[in-house]
């Protein structure tokens, strides 16, 4: 039962029904639009992207850590010795197709399309598991040419910096996976769909840092 | 939508509102939605690539161009795949978003515009400062001034006594072993000389002559002796020739003894007349000089005329240490110190000598720190402040 619901003072109509809720009259914490009913669906995505947006700022500091320490080589490589743009673009290539497929596989869910729902979600997991092989090398390479983490201030914030967004990939992976394996499980129920849509927010977010990633880390440090 | 049509909505289509099964035209409208983004989120990549690497444009403008086309492309993003949009529904993601975005412009522009600041304020921070940031942990040190000497030095003095007539040797200045640096009257040397070679010529004449009569006198008494052996020649003149052989050999001793004793005057005198050239002893450098030309030297005074360093390749460092600190340092401590000439050079040595006599009215002690000095930057006399780590 969400708060809502009980604020409202229902019977909670998942014990009896898992595909169907009530629609929820729009709260005074809700903002100002004008009234109406707001689906859970549009309740769930706004608390999602409020969490999004928490990471987002997370990831900022990082960023702005990155930003101030990027001179601070320590006498070590700096990112143009180091950084290979052709790598950068497939990185980029994938995770922009992945970023396109989880769309169509939200579109597919919808529409109950196991074919496209099913094949899109493939689709995802191996761009997304391309991407992370490519960084995952790139680092392995970085390493072992004495440019780990340690060398210098530059790489301490450039490891943390794209290591967070490669383990959001990794944690993106594994949601994924759990996604195909709840609609196989349970069906195109609406809790289901509306996790599939938080999913789909959270993969979003990870290529839009992605692009903040490749312009400021990579296409920077090569053009400066 | 009503109530009434949610009902009916739950046995036709198993869904809630919002989430019903799309039908054909909103799969092929969302389908749409991503290929504008795809085809856009594309093209702005391409466009970031190229610009990265271009020479087609001005050099600092690409940075710029890189940031603007970065958020066009996350607009893209969030338009056409987040589906951010003005619509009723989105009106409360809008605004979190907004205030995201400020959250993220404030951490960036406030952690770049305070860190740059700082940065530009460090680089116009002293080098020295700056060397001692960077410095490992702090080491237990006492700290303290000194003035620079040579660690071995000769004093020249002189034998004799008398006015300095030639002063050939200056502070700073290399001198040779053997090389004249001062030259006192020799006149009273050369009379006493003078005077000592005719005394002893008139005695050795004299001795000739006391020789001459010694070998008369013994040959008339030898001849009497025998005369008398032949019962020839009176007892009384025998004995009157002994006496008077006796007596030249004592005449005569006693000039050889005087003799001696004149040679060996002249000898003296001779040393004392050589001894008014002032010569340095060794090869180095002149450090002192204690004597002005015209000056009336005596032979007893302490005061050397001269200083000598035989090489300032070794020097040493007079230091006061105060009382309270003495006991943490030994011979053999390290010390680092600087002199006012290189501020930024760093020398070092070794802790050689604590003396034992403590100045009562300083309350501070003697400390000699020896220190090598290859390049000879270090000259006597320049004030060093020293720094003695201790254990």
């Amino acid at each position: 039962m969400t708060a809502f619901d009980a604020a409202a003072g229902r019977d909670d109509p998942h014990r009896l029904r898992h595909d169907w809720q009530p629609p929820v009259y729009r709260q005074h914490t809700l903002g100002h639009a004008s009234g109406g009913l707001v689906s859970k669906r549009i309740i769930t995505g706004f608390g999602f992207w409020i969490f999004l947006l928490s990471d987002i700022v997370m990831f900022s500091a990082f960023f702005a850590a990155y930003a101030v320490l990027v001179g601070d080589t320590a006498g070590g490589p700096s990112g143009r010795e180091l950084f290979n743009l052709r790598n950068v673009g497939f990185e980029t290539a994938f995770l922009l197709l992945s970023s396109f497929t989880v769309g169509i596989a939200r579109i597919g869910a919808r529409a109950q399309s196991d074919s496209w729902y099913y094949g899109a979600m493939a689709a995802t997991f191996v761009l997304g598991a391309a991407f992370l092989s490519i960084e995952l090398r790139e680092f392995a390479g970085m390493v072992a040419r004495g440019a780990g983490p340690t060398r210098s201030a530059f790489l301490s914030a450039f490891f943390t910096l794209v290591g967070c967004h490669g383990l959001h990939i990794t944690a993106g992976l594994l949601w994924l996976l759990t996604m195909m394996a709840q609609v196989f499980a349970k069906g195109y129920r609406a809790d289901i769909l509306r996790r599939i849509l938080c999913f789909n927010l959270f993969w979003h977010a990870l290529d839009i840092i992605w692009v903040a990633i490749f312009t400021v880390v990579y296409l920077m440090a090569v053009a400066v | 939508m009503s109530s009434f049509e949610h009902l009916s909505d739950l046995h036709q289509t198993d869904t809630a509102p919002g989430d019903r099964r799309l039908a054909r035209l909103e799969i092929i409208e969302g389908i749409k939605s991503y290929l504008v983004g795809l085809g856009l989120a594309t093209l702005l990549t391409f466009v970031s690539f190229f610009v990265s690497g271009t020479t087609l444009v001005w050099g600092p403008s690409i940075p710029v161009a890189l940031v603007v086309l970065a958020i066009a492309q996350m607009g893209v993003h969030l338009v056409f795949f987040l589906h951010i949009t003005t619509a009723p529904d989105s009106v409360n993601n809008v605004l979190a978003l907004a205030f995201g975005v400020l959250i993220v412009f404030l951490l960036l522009v406030g952690s770049l515009w305070i860190m740059a600041n700082l940065n530009h304020n460090l680089r116009f921070m002293d080098e020295s400062v700056r060397t001692q940031f960077k410095r490992g942990p702090e080491v237990p040190a006492v700290t303290a001034t000194g003035v620079v000497s040579p660690a071995a030095t000769t004093p020249v003095g002189t034998y004799v006594s008398g006015v300095i007539q030639v002063l050939d040797c200056e502070v700073n200045m290399q001198v040779k072993a053997g090389q004249l640096c001062a030259k006192i009257d020799l006149r009273p040397y050369q009379v006493a000389v003078d005077q000592s070679t005719a005394e002893l010529k008139e005695t050795e004449a004299r001795l000739e002559k006391d020789k001459a009569h010694l070998a008369q006198a013994k040959a008339a008494f030898e001849s009497h002796t025998r005369a008398a052996k032949r019962r020839v020649g009176s007892r009384k003149e025998i004995d009157r020739l002994r006496k008077s052989f006796e007596r030249a050999q004592a005449q005569t001793h006693r000039d050889e003894a005087k003799a001696a004793q004149l040679q060996e005057a002249f000898h003296a005198a001779e040393t004392s007349l050589s001894h008014t050239n002032i010569v340095s002893p060794l090869d180095g450098t002149v450090v002192a000089r204690n004597v002005e030309l015209g000056q009336t030297v005596a032979a007893s005074s302490e005061t050397p005329l001269f200083v000598i360093v035989a090489d300032l390749s070794l020097i040493a460092i007079d230091a006061k240490i105060s009382e309270k600190d003495i006991g943490e340092i030994m011979v053999g401590s390290k010390a680092t110190f600087t002199v006012d000439v290189f501020p930024n050079r760093q020398f070092s040595g070794t802790v050689t000598q604590i003396r034992l006599s403590p100045d009562e009215h300083t309350a501070t002690t003697g400390v000699v720190i020896t220190a090598p000095n290859p390049d000879l930057l270090l000259k006597p006399g320049m004030a060093a402040t020293i720094r003695i780590t201790t254990k």
